[in-house]
């Protein structure tokens, strides 16, 4: 009997105690409060392309005429290359470098240049903005520089291409600078010397650009290099000729001359064309470097040459005989042009030699074409081809 | 036998409520995402982003809307940036739909947050680069959700700091102007214009939007 009530006692307990529990949780569900929390997110983003620049001279390879130690350059900068026009503000200046350095970063004291230079494979340098050295003209330690005039846009002392939209691009625009040479170290030169721009870039970034110029005694001058011409090796041939041939730019004095033929009397230049003959030995001429110069009728087949629309700042071509391998060629002033020339033989030498005739007034004002000779501070022809006097430019060496 | 065939039933039953409260209040937790200024009212939370200027060195410059590829997001391009840029973006948040009026339905916390990064794909490797978000409130006219002309927004802007919170009141429209600022490095040594070819800066933004907690 006791027994009985104790189990019923216990099952009562446990029936009214999961009862307990059930309206607990019940209670909890109807009447508490939940954490109930609503969230949300969204993004976006920006994606800001950084600028190109595009700036570009005609300086490269310009020739200095001098005269008495001072020579001028008529310089163009350009905010554009070809088709592309830098979209921000280009602020620049042009530097007169004044300590120059090996390539090393090491400066070199000024009395130890010229020692310096006398080692083969020895360049000179100078520190861009981030102070690593630079590779210059060889001549540049000799030259001040000076910005003799210029019709740039400036901005707190420095050069200013300022950004203006057209459409969906910029303006292009060019500054002109007249940069004068002062040469004031080393000894008399004769010949072409190596100098170089020094155009520091602060804005949109901060680089340099070295534009190499040749100063010169001669009216024109010549160099060679190896050119890539679609995979093939050329040998390029660079013509410049002074700005002016009558005068020296800046003083206005008269390029004057002695007399050939009475050394009593003397000569000027005239402000005409120089009239320069090419001739070439086991080279391929590339004709097509002509094709934007004014062409005698039938030199190339389907040109023609309309005199009437003769450009006189452009080199044209007097003759051309590609069996003969002769090219007679009138340069005018300010003339900066190149000839391609492929080796056909490799196994032999290759030359291209050149002769310069200028034009002279004598006293009687008659005006005739003379040798560009040492008369003149001219070149020395010591290269016999079909007996006519050249001096030789390439003799490029059979491999 | 039958005691314990009852407490093994109590205890099934205790298992099967207990179940589904657990349940039905996880239930309630709603996370949604999208991209843009649509609103839509409903038993869920959601806000106005409006995108507006786009400035570089303080002079207000042209984004491009792009879409994303392979989605239906969109995002914001412009291009000529430099070293040493300012760059700066503005935007809008709200609490009720700009076009119809239409409220939320929640007291809700609000905490924009951004990333900016430099990629230079030439010299293969990218730079994180601080972003930092600003904000103002917006006064309104309650009735027409249009900015209050008689009541003119501060001109100074606070710093948003990581525990930060704008309120998205359920019961009063408000809006905010934030703008989230960059300064791009200046150019890095030894490099010239070459090096940052292909370069870009990204500023990525999250929005995040929680209601408060509310008896349910």
């Amino acid at each position: 009997m006791e027994d009985t009530k104790v189990i019923k006692s216990k099952t009562k307990k446990i029936v009214i105690l999961n009862l307990a529990l059930i309206l607990l949780i019940a209670v909890q569900i109807i009447f508490l409060p939940t954490v109930a929390r609503y969230v949300k997110q969204e993004s976006d983003k920006i994606v800001a392309s950084y600028t190109s620049l595009y700036m570009s001279s005609d300086g490269e390879g310009k020739v200095v005429s001098v005269e008495d130690k001072l020579g001028y350059l008529n310089l163009k900068l350009m905010n554009y290359e070809d088709s592309n026009v830098t979209q921000r503000d280009i602020e620049y200046t042009i530097s007169r470098p004044t300590k120059f350095y090996n390539a090393n970063g090491e400066a070199i004291a000024d009395d130890d240049i010229e020692t310096y230079l006398k080692t083969a494979g020895n360049q000179l340098h100078v520190l861009d903005v981030w102070n690593q050295p630079q590779v210059v003209g060889r001549d540049t330690y000799k030259y001040t520089q000076n910005i003799a005039s210029s019709d740039g846009e400036t901005k707190n002392g420095n050069y200013l291409f300022s950004y203006e939209k057209l459409n969906n691009s910029a303006v292009g625009k060019i500054h002109n600078l007249l940069i004068e040479f002062h040469r004031d170290r080393g000894s008399d030169f004769r010949g072409t010397e190596d100098v170089s721009i020094i155009v520091q870039l602060s804005r949109p970034y901060r680089e340099v650009f070295i534009i190499n110029v040749k100063i010169s005694d001669k009216l024109i001058v010549f160099s060679n290099t190896d050119a890539l011409v679609y995979e093939t090796t050329f040998q390029r041939l660079y013509i410049q000729s002074a700005d002016v041939y009558s005068y020296y730019k800046g003083s206005d004095k008269l390029r004057e001359y002695k007399d050939r033929n009475d050394s009593s009397k003397t000569v000027k230049i005239a402000p005409r064309s120089l009239l320069v003959t090419f001739t070439w030995d086991n080279f391929y001429f590339d004709v097509n470097c002509l094709k934007d110069y004014h062409l005698p009728n039938d030199t190339l087949p389907g040109t023609y040459d309309n005199v009437s629309f003769i450009d006189i700042s452009k080199p044209y071509v007097s003759k051309l005989d590609i069996e003969k391998k002769i090219l007679v060629m009138y340069v005018p002033q300010g003339s900066n042009f190149y000839l391609d020339f492929l080796q056909i033989d490799k196994a032999n030498s290759s030359t291209v030699n050149a002769r310069v005739e200028v034009a002279v007034i004598d006293q009687s004002a008659k005006m005739d074409y003379d040798i560009y000779d040492e008369l003149y501070a001219g070149y020395k022809y010591d290269t016999i081809v079909s007996d006519i006097k050249y001096m030789n430019l390439i003799n490029y060496n059979k491999e | 036998m039958k005691r314990n065939k009852f407490l093994i039933i109590a205890i099934y039953v205790l298992f099967i409520v207990s179940f589904l409260s657990v349940s039905y209040t996880l239930g309630k937790y709603v996370s949604n995402q999208s991209v843009g200024g649509s609103f839509e009212i409903g038993d869920q939370l959601y806000f106005d982003y409006t995108r507006s200027d786009l400035y570089r060195n303080d002079q207000l410059i042209v984004g491009v809307i792009v879409n994303e590829p392979n989605s239906n997001k969109t995002y914001i391009t412009t291009d000529n940036v430099s070293p040493g840029d300012n760059v700066r973006y503005h935007f809008y948040i709200s609490n009720f739909d700009l076009e119809t009026g239409k409220m939320n339905g929640y007291d809700a916390n609000f905490l924009p947050v951004s990333t900016a990064l430099l990629n230079m794909p030439i010299k293969g490797s990218s730079f994180d680069l601080d972003a930092t978000i600003y904000y103002r409130v917006i006064p309104l006219d309650q009735e027409t959700g249009e900015p209050d002309p008689n009541n003119k927004p501060s001109t100074v802007y606070s710093m948003i700091a990581k525990d930060t919170k704008l309120d998205l009141p359920e019961d009063e429209k408000v809006m905010y102007e934030f703008y989230v600022e960059v300064l791009l490095d200046e150019q890095m040594s030894n490099t010239d214009h070459n090096d940052y070819f292909g370069a870009t800066l990204s500023i990525e933004m999250y929005f995040n939007a929680v209601s408060k907690i509310k008896n349910n």
